[in-house]
């Protein structure tokens, strides 16, 4: 007789009955109406509501969404404001809906949606939740509709033994746990089932009648001791539960794995890599997900130890390559903490162990990440991995064509090799992506003097972002780069009459002084206080405002009564801004002179 | 709060990774793919005998077609069974879903419950005719009595032995009815013993392992061994087994004895009972047409269990199991799992002290206590094994002992009661004159003259 079912068959299948009439189809997540007369009734209706969400929500966002996450906490919500007002809550599980003392309070006909009918087709018909179910027993409850609900079929655990195995004690759960028979005839068959088993097959027969050698040898002891009863302690006992809790399991891989990698390499009764192979990366998809190195570190010294380098079909570089290839060290880095920026000691001794340049995939690993902490902890890994290859790293960082990649290799570079890192930045600062170029001026910042870095900066001042143009400015009056002078005007006098802002025109103003003070003062006055002819007889020249804004801020950085008197004349002839502008730059042009004298 | 919601989104994450990674999706879209042709076949062909005669030409490509579908299954996964229940169809556990209307599920259902019958299964693939006889056989009026029985009489009179019809069923939902744990223990025990032989034959003939029915039938004992003498109901049930079914069952029995008094929770006493179920897994394999030797049975059980994808805790300390279940506790190759410690010593006591015809028991089950004893953190776990005789106590069931009145009596209790730990009940055999006992004469130990000697059946 085969084995009875007790519930469905935990597939994913499309909806069996159509919705109806009118009834149109609806996004998973969606909620079922509020249902129920009575206030407890609309009080379950709305638990049971958010809990059929929560349950379906995992079938369109990652666990870790935010959407799950306020719908956990509009179930917390529901179900704490029933407990507190109305005690347990009891409910009948029927295909479509659950009734509360006769009242449905949950009723969706959508197959898919339904979570009255997936308990029910799952073999659930009656569940009791205690007042003081505490939130942890919940969300274990709800982990086990969701396994449901996003249609993964389970091979080790049914519904019920998910539910008969997580032990609630808050939470009490009739569900089908087997078939009865119906009739006399069954119950006959059923009572002499014990007593007639009997091969009911040519397989079964061959198995039944086969000459075994299974209790052979039988142990051979000859001394005996007077057997007694001692209880063993508390203690004693939570050790050996500790060894098949979940924290266990990771070195119960690792023995695995020692045994599997033992029989591979038996010379009389070997299991082939292929048989092998699905098991262990089965295993290391456990390890890599929790992030359990330690373990990991573990497998590579078993690999290290049970295969020969040399082996003809490269048993070792794949299973080392299973373990800590790119795809491996993805899956370490995704599994960290969302603190963690530092590559733990064990992944560089797992790095360490096995031969071989992981550079590479580090840096493709970079390339892909998107997450801050994996980003910080990858770069960690690349300071380590790259220091005798900063070659290498310049040339992915030229290649790159993405702005945040390189600009994180930039980092490492800088941080790995100063000098190569400047070099590469006062080549890339002329980039088109802002993101790069200010990374490139943040390197290049406490660079020497080197015409090369001049050139770069000055080229930057035509950069589209007006924030790497300041930034460039700042470090061009840094390094006290006087060529740049003369690239400085021109882009005051080409941009006043188009795009100059106030706020550019005081920093490429003060920048002129600061680069050549006297060409600056004579430009100044000029453009203060242009040519009589010019004054008199004809309009304002275009630009000439962002001039003399610039001018003013220039003139803020010179001492002396000439560029206080021009200051003082223009305050006289201009518009509000600009005279506030002229007066912030004559205090300005005092306190340097205070401070100087 | 915030806390406890992201604690809550990291554990549903986790249940949802680990339930994912323990699905083999192809094996699962396989069963789920051949599973519903094969029943939407046979549906198709009962509800064409309502409407043409069986040797008319519409009956030949559904026909050809379920015999290609059931002998393709048949290579995966072994014998098929087909459950109607309650308008839902299974085929090995898979419910089947029948897109049009639901009006279809249920015509297969009706149909073999005009025979009083409920399932059906195919242990054998069919031939093409054998098809047209079995749907000519049920599409045929039921017998008046005893329908069932009549139609597998007449099946087995068509030399097709191998369809064995099912009978009719209902969901039993738990609280039902009051457990009769004695006579259900037995039961389910004696059940479990052709779940043992479907499992194994099914791996014998390189098919692929499927745990599911044995954890249903181990969870099924463990819950009833609480508070049970499993010792005593399992050597009294185990007498009706054939003998490599009553050597897994009663290892599995001991092994969720040893596990329970070891105060693990009911998911680790289930999961130790599958184990033990499989421990011998290995010598379901072929060598050149012989069993695999005593030597070779671990490793052939790794190749076995290798065959089961996906990741499950509970499969890998399966397989712990069966490759280190024969290693000492101070084996050279490290101390072996926990699952193997606890089938160590079900297995090696279930070997001393079975009957064998024609010779008895290796040794009597107190001696052996008394050896194993001795074995203590040497070949066993002392825990483990300190945990074992607390339970088994140093007269477990089926000791024949001699008494210092003369009488023969059989030990049918392990330990009750701490203080009762060598006052086990026992069956009367012989009282202190010679004189055969009443059957099923039972007195206490601890009421009764002093055991005087230890006796070693012979066969």
């Amino acid at each position: 007789m085969p084995e009875a079912p007790k519930n469905d068959d935990l597939l994913t299948e499309p909806a069996e009955a159509p919705p109806l009439e009118g009834e149109e189809a609806e996004d998973p997540v969606g909620d079922e109406p509020i249902l129920g007369e009575s206030a407890p009734g609309q009080a379950a209706s709305e638990a049971m509501r958010s809990l059929a969400r929560c349950a379906r929500s995992f079938l369109i966002y990652d666990a870790s969404n935010n959407a799950i996450r306020n719908f956990l906490e509009e179930m917390r919500t529901k179900w704490q404001w029933f407990f507190d007002r109305h005690g347990d809550l009891a409910v009948s599980i029927r295909p479509w809906e659950m009734v509360l003392d006769g009242e449905v309070v949950y009723l969706e006909r959508d197959r898919e949606r339904s979570l009255a009918f997936r308990l029910y087709r799952d073999g659930v018909r009656r569940l009791r939740f205690k007042a003081d179910t505490p939130w942890e027993e919940m969300i274990r409850f709800l982990g086990i509709l969701s396994v449901r609900f996003t249609g993964i079929r389970l091979q080790e655990d049914d519904i019920v033994t998910l539910l008969w195995k997580a032990g609630f004690q808050h939470i009490e759960v009739d569900a089908v746990e087997g078939l009865a028979p119906e009739d006399d005839e069954t119950a006959a068959e059923i009572a002499a089932s014990g007593k007639k088993s009997k091969a009911k097959s040519r397989t079964q027969a061959v198995v039944f009648d086969a000459p075994y050698q299974f209790d052979y040898p039988w142990p051979k002891f000859e001394e005996r001791v007077a057997v007694a009863l001692r209880k063993p302690t508390k203690e004693t006992l939570a050790k050996l539960a500790a060894e098949d809790s979940s924290q266990a399991l990771p070195h119960q891989c690792v023995q695995l794995l020692d045994e599997v990698l033992d029989a591979m390499r038996d010379p009389i009764d070997t299991i082939p890599l292929s048989d092998a192979m699905p098991l262990i990366r089965e295993i290391r998809d456990f390890l890599l997900s929790e992030g359990f190195i330690d373990a990991l570190v573990e497998v590579v010294n078993s690999i290290n130890l049970y295969t020969e380098p040399d082996d003809e079909e490269d048993t070792r570089a794949l299973l080392l390559d299973a373990f800590t290839g790119e795809l491996a060290m993805r899956r370490i880095i995704q599994s960290m903490r969302q603190d963690e920026t530092e590559a733990p000691p064990e992944l560089n001794t797992l790095l360490e162990l096995v031969p071989g340049d992981h550079g590479n995939a580090i840096l493709n690993i970079l390339a892909v990440e998107r997450s801050p902490s994996a980003r910080a902890v990858t770069c960690d890994l690349l300071r380590r991995l790259m220091q005798g290859d900063v070659q290498r790293l310049c040339e992915r960082i030229r290649a790159s064509s993405d702005a945040p990649v390189t600009c994180d290799m930039l980092v490492v570079l800088a941080d790995i090799d100063l000098e190569a890192a400047i070099q590469l930045a006062a080549e890339l600062v002329t980039s088109k992506e802002p993101e790069i170029q200010f990374e490139c001026l943040r390197i290049l910042e406490p660079a020497t003097y080197s015409p090369e870095i001049g050139r770069a900066l000055t080229n930057a001042l035509t950069a589209p972002s007006e924030e790497v143009r300041l930034r460039a400015l700042r470090l061009l009056v840094l390094q006290r780069e006087s060529r740049s002078f003369d690239t400085v005007v021109n882009l005051i006098q080409e941009r006043s009459t188009t795009d100059l802002e106030p706020l550019e025109a005081t920093a490429l103003g003060e920048a002129m002084t600061h680069l050549n003070q006297d060409e600056a003062m004579v430009l100044f006055k000029a453009w203060v206080k242009p040519p009589k002819f010019l004054f008199f007889f004809s309009q304002p020249q275009p630009g000439q405002a962002m001039l003399r804004w610039a001018a003013v801020s220039g003139l803020a950085h010179v001492p002396g009564d000439d560029a206080e008197k021009l200051l003082r004349w223009l305050a006289k002839r201009a518009g509000e801004q600009l005279y506030q502008h002229c007066m912030k730059a004559i205090a300005k042009q005092r306190r340097l002179e205070a401070s100087d004298g | 709060m915030a806390d406890s919601i992201i604690d809550a989104q990291k554990s549903l994450g986790k249940s949802l990774f680990q339930a994912g990674a323990s699905e083999d999706r192809e094996i699962a879209d396989y069963i789920r793919d051949q599973g519903q042709r094969l029943a939407k076949i046979l549906n198709g062909l009962f509800r064409l005998t309502k409407t043409h005669r069986l040797n008319n030409s519409a009956f030949n490509a559904p026909t050809i077609e379920f015999v290609n579908v059931l002998t393709s299954l048949y290579e995966t996964i072994g014998p098929i069974h087909i459950l109607c229940v309650e308008n839902q169809v299974y085929v090995n556990d898979v419910r089947i879903r029948f897109e049009a209307h639901l009006e279809h599920s249920m015509a297969l259902g009706r149909d073999l419950r005009r025979h009083n019958s409920g399932g059906v299964t195919f242990n054998e693939p069919l031939e093409d005719e054998e098809v047209r006889i079995f749907i000519r056989l049920l599409a045929a009026d039921p017998a008046p009595s005893n329908p069932r029985t009549t139609l597998q009489q007449n099946l087995v009179g068509e030399g097709m032995s191998s369809c064995q019809l099912h009978p009719g069923y209902r969901f039993k939902i738990k609280g039902d009815e009051e457990r009769k744990v004695d006579q259900d223990f037995k039961e389910v025990y004696a059940q479990s013993a052709n779940v043992v032989a479907d499992v194994f034959g099914d791996l014998g003939a390189n098919r692929l392992p499927n745990p599911l029915p044995v954890r249903r039938t181990v969870n099924a004992l463990v819950d009833l061994s609480q508070g049970a003498d499993a010792a005593r109901l399992a050597s009294e049930a185990d007498e009706a087994l054939p003998n490599f079914s009553r050597h897994v069952m009663m290892v599995t029995n001991l092994s969720i004895l040893i596990a329970r008094t070891a105060e693990f929770s009911d998911a680790t006493c289930g999961d130790i009972g599958v184990a033990a179920m499989f421990h011998d897994v290995g010598f379901t394999m072929k060598e050149d047409g012989y069993t695999v030797s005593y030597e070779r049975h671990t490793r052939a059980g790794l190749r076995v269990l290798l065959r089961q994808r996906g990741f499950h805790e509970s499969k890998i300390r399966r397989i712990l199991t069966i490759i280190q279940h024969h290693r000492d506790y101070t084996d050279s190759k490290g101390v072996p799992s926990l699952y193997a410690r606890v089938v160590h010593i079900a297995d090696d006591y279930d070997i001393l002290t079975r009957n064998r015809p024609g010779m008895g028991p290796v040794l009597a089950p107190p001696d052996a206590i008394a050896r194993m004893a001795a074995q203590s953190g040497k070949a066993y776990d002392p825990v483990l094994l300190q945990i074992f005789i607390n339970t088994m106590g140093p007269f477990p069931p089926g000791s024949m002992l001699k008494l210092a009145d003369g009488s023969l009596v059989v030990t049918v209790s392990a330990v009750r009661d701490d203080s009762l730990f060598d006052k086990p009940l026992a069956r009367l055999v012989r009282d202190g004159k010679g004189e055969m006992a009443p059957p099923d004469t039972i007195i206490d130990l601890a009421e009764a003259p002093e055991v005087v000697k230890i006796i070693r059946p012979t066969g």
